[in-house]
């Protein structure tokens, strides 16, 4: 627990995982080296904990794998975690605004900022490498097309592309066309209609209410109480 | 004149604060024969209870009752005999006589203000006693301490010396940060430091052991390692240690649960809640010759007051900046409920942590109240948060609330008054403020504040209710209406329309995390859900 000794061991185990989720020879059904949060977590406490031991650049590459797996609250958990001087210095800075862009929905400004990191100076090779990887790209734009999918019914084809970072209707209609997942999500793409017709399901669907005819006091009672209590004020 | 874990609880504007230095490293050399017979009797009595007959009624009057009339009677503003005077009334144990310097140790540490060297005196006392503890069960050979029926510590008595442990630890922490960067802003202006100021950086500098991080997490994990479940290490300590490595291990999981919230790692905070809501793990004795009650371990933590809000109260926070809005507000509303009617009933008044209850209630409403303001459909569900705790929120905190209501900084203001004191754990670079001049910390960069920990979570928190409160608006016209045009809805939101699709994908994203799929604190095996559902 917290020994600093491992860190090395932990570092290793980060630049494996970027290689084989993001490398050059990623796409295989199982990683050599899966995505880890809880050694990567290890790894930003321990450099909280031995400051001198900190590589930012590694920290750099937990804060990418992590923003990778958006929507989760990976990242969030991490900013708690990375000193706020590395966060504000590149390219953890990027990194950083990257993740806002996401939780915030700024898909387009995103990309853009997300590209960036390719040609950034202060980011490692391995960055650079991950962020220009076609299996980071594809991680991002699926994700991103699931929320999407429970946002919309139908969505303009302008904002779809936008929002996946594709060049037209025909790319966006052969990328649904080659990825299973993306399949399950999109129902069509409606070219001519200039709409993207999303797969039906709980969250984009209009909820049907029911309505009783009759309800109990015990029902209304606690909402009686409170607006009496209100008017009371 | 009991434990404390609030130093400044117990100052009074004009009271001196003389350091306990003289008196923690000195070693009264009084002998037995010099000791009142009833301070005697107690050492005794007490040892027989921890070694002997595990009688809980007995212990639990010894602890809480006889040690806190000796101290009022005999140590006012004195420490109690040292070990070594007392140690023939209990036969030389080293364990018990280790159990003892500790439980003294904590009221010699509530005469004054504490200097550099009663930190790191604190810091020997607990290492020593939790070597002894563990060397008891941990290793292939086994020991057994004279009384030959291992060691009992009640429940209560195991919170209260991890809590203070984790107490200390972070008032070091504090001590050591502020130092430090109070001496490198010195330095950086070109000032000569003052002798107390040098002296108190060789003392820590010389002792970088002393409450280093990675011991003390390390600590925690092997006394919840010591007291863990599995029936291969109930056999182990339950023949070996004795039924207080259960205790212990359940309050130290308390105890890192609070400690991983105060470094800032809020998902190991809840994970260390594992042990106490494992539905497999076995019931847990109450002690005496008979085994006594059978009880789960969350009801053993549950049934120490201080442990079961400090657990609830951390795992809220934890959940809050995770983002699970649901979990932290079932988790503080149940707390809030259980507080609030034990201040009505008085059960609360016997508990000598009863000064401390008030604040700790006043620091959960105002996180429900945050929580409430961010996802209002939490406070209005009586199955969340009881209607008595939500109509109390309000009343306390609606002047607040009407201020974020109208635009102006409210939540920021509200998790400084309730969060946690948050800590830097990294041991500085003293050289750089001993021995460098002002070139040298301007070359160092990244000089402390005092205040990093601390204003990263602040920002982080504040940089996500910004998010969340133009969120707001909108989830109250998406309750209102069953459709509604997008032109519409974003001139009630004040945006253009093409920027509405933007924000109807935020607020679907926000108002989606995760929530336990149990109704225990500390799950981390969670669901996806709405809390913005109906």
């Amino acid at each position: 627990v917290a020994d600093p000794t491992t860190v090395t061991q932990l570092e290793s185990y980060v630049r494996a995982e970027v290689n084989a989720l993001y490398g050059p020879t990623a796409g295989g059904a199982e990683p050599s080296h899966p995505y880890n949060f809880e050694a990567n977590r290890a790894l930003t406490k321990l450099y909280q904990f031995f400051p001198h031991l900190a590589d930012e650049s590694c920290t750099a590459l937990v804060l990418l794998l992590a923003l990778l797996e958006y929507p989760s609250t990976d990242f969030l958990a991490l900013s708690y975690l990375v000193p706020e001087r590395v966060q504000e210095r590149e390219p953890c800075a990027t990194l950083k605004r990257c993740s806002d862009l996401l939780e915030q929905s700024q898909f387009g400004t995103f990309w853009v900022t997300f590209r960036e990191l390719v040609i950034n100076d202060s980011a490692s090779e391995e960055l650079k490498m991950a962020t220009a990887s076609p299996a980071a790209v594809a991680k991002i734009r699926m994700n991103v097309l699931g929320l999407l999918g429970m946002t919309y019914k139908v969505a303009p084809i302008g904002a779809v592309l936008s929002a996946l970072d594709v060049k037209d209707a025909a790319a966006l209609r052969d990328y649904v066309n080659g990825d299973a997942a993306a399949k399950k999500i999109v129902e069509n793409v409606d070219v001519d209609g200039g709409k993207v017709v999303f797969t039906s399901r709980e969250e984009n669907t209009k909820k049907s209410r029911v309505f009783k005819e009759a309800v109990g006091l015990d029902a209304i009672s606690a909402a009686l109480a409170k607006g009496v209590h209100t008017s009371g004020q | 004149p009991f434990p404390a874990y609030r130093l400044d609880l117990y100052r009074t504007p004009n009271s001196p604060q003389p350091t306990i230095n003289a008196t923690m490293s000195a070693d009264p050399s009084s002998s037995d024969a010099c000791l009142p017979s009833p301070i005697k009797d107690f050492v005794f009595d007490l040892h027989d209870t921890a070694r002997r007959s595990h009688l809980a009624p007995e212990q639990s009057a010894l602890y809480a009752a006889t040690y806190a009339a000796l101290t009022r009677k005999y140590f006012e503003s004195n420490p109690w005999p040292s070990a070594k005077a007392i140690s023939s009334e209990c036969g030389d144990d080293p364990l018990f006589l280790a159990v003892y310097t500790e439980l003294t140790a904590r009221h010699l540490h509530s005469l004054g203000r504490p200097s550099v060297t009663d930190r790191i005196a604190g810091w020997c006392v607990y290492s020593k006693l939790f070597d002894a503890l563990l060397s008891e069960v941990e290793g292939d050979v086994p020991t057994r301490a004279p009384g030959g029926n291992g060691l009992f510590l009640l429940p209560t008595w195991c919170f209260d010396v991890l809590h203070e442990f984790v107490y200390q630890f972070q008032g070091f922490c504090q001590f050591r940060t502020n130092a430090y960067a109070a001496a490198a802003r010195a330095k950086g202006e070109g000032k000569t430091l003052g002798d107390g100021v040098t002296e108190t950086l060789q003392v820590l500098s010389e002792n970088r052991e002393a409450w280093a991080v990675e011991k003390v997490l390390g600590y925690l994990h092997r006394l919840i390692a010591a007291g863990a479940s599995t029936p291969a290490t109930i056999a182990t300590t339950a023949t070996r240690g004795g039924p207080a490595y259960r205790h212990l291990g359940l309050m130290a999981s308390v105890a890192l649960s609070r400690l991983e919230c105060l470094l800032g790692d809020y998902t190991s905070s809840l994970l260390a809640l594992g042990p106490i809501f494992d539905p497999t793990a076995p019931k847990i004795p109450g002690g005496g010759a008979e085994g006594g009650e059978m009880r789960t371990a969350e009801e053993v933590v549950q049934s120490v007051i201080p442990a079961r809000i400090s657990l609830s109260y951390h795992a809220g926070v934890s959940y809050l900046l995770l983002r699970r809005y649901r979990d932290a507000a079932a988790t503080l509303g149940a707390i809030g409920t259980y507080m609030q009617r034990g201040f009505k009933s008085g059960m609360f008044r016997s508990s000598p942590h009863s000064d401390q209850f008030g604040r700790q209630y006043d620091r959960v409403l105002a996180l429900l109240a945050i929580l409430g303001h961010v996802c209002p459909n939490l406070l209005a569900d009586a199955g969340v948060v009881e209607d008595g705790v939500a109509r109390l929120v309000r009343e306390r905190h609606s002047g607040q609330l009407t201020k974020i209501e109208s635009g102006e900084e409210g939540y920021e203001e509200l998790f400084v008054f309730a969060c946690p004191k948050f800590i830097s754990a990294n041991v500085p670079d003293y050289n750089r403020v001993l021995i460098g001049d002002a070139a040298t910390q301007a070359e160092g960069g990244d000089v402390p504040t005092g205040q990093d920990a601390y204003r990263l979570q602040v920002r982080n928190f504040t940089s996500e209710m910004d998010v969340q409160s133009t969120l707001r608006k909108l989830r109250s016209y998406m309750k209102l209406y069953t459709s509604i045009d997008v032109a519409k809805l974003a001139a009630f939101n004040d945006v253009k329309a093409e920027e509405m699709g933007q924000l109807l994908l935020t607020y679907r994203h926000k108002t989606r995390q995760l929530q336990s799929t149990t109704a225990t604190a500390g799950d981390a095996d969670a669901a996806e859900a709405d809390p913005a559902a109906p």
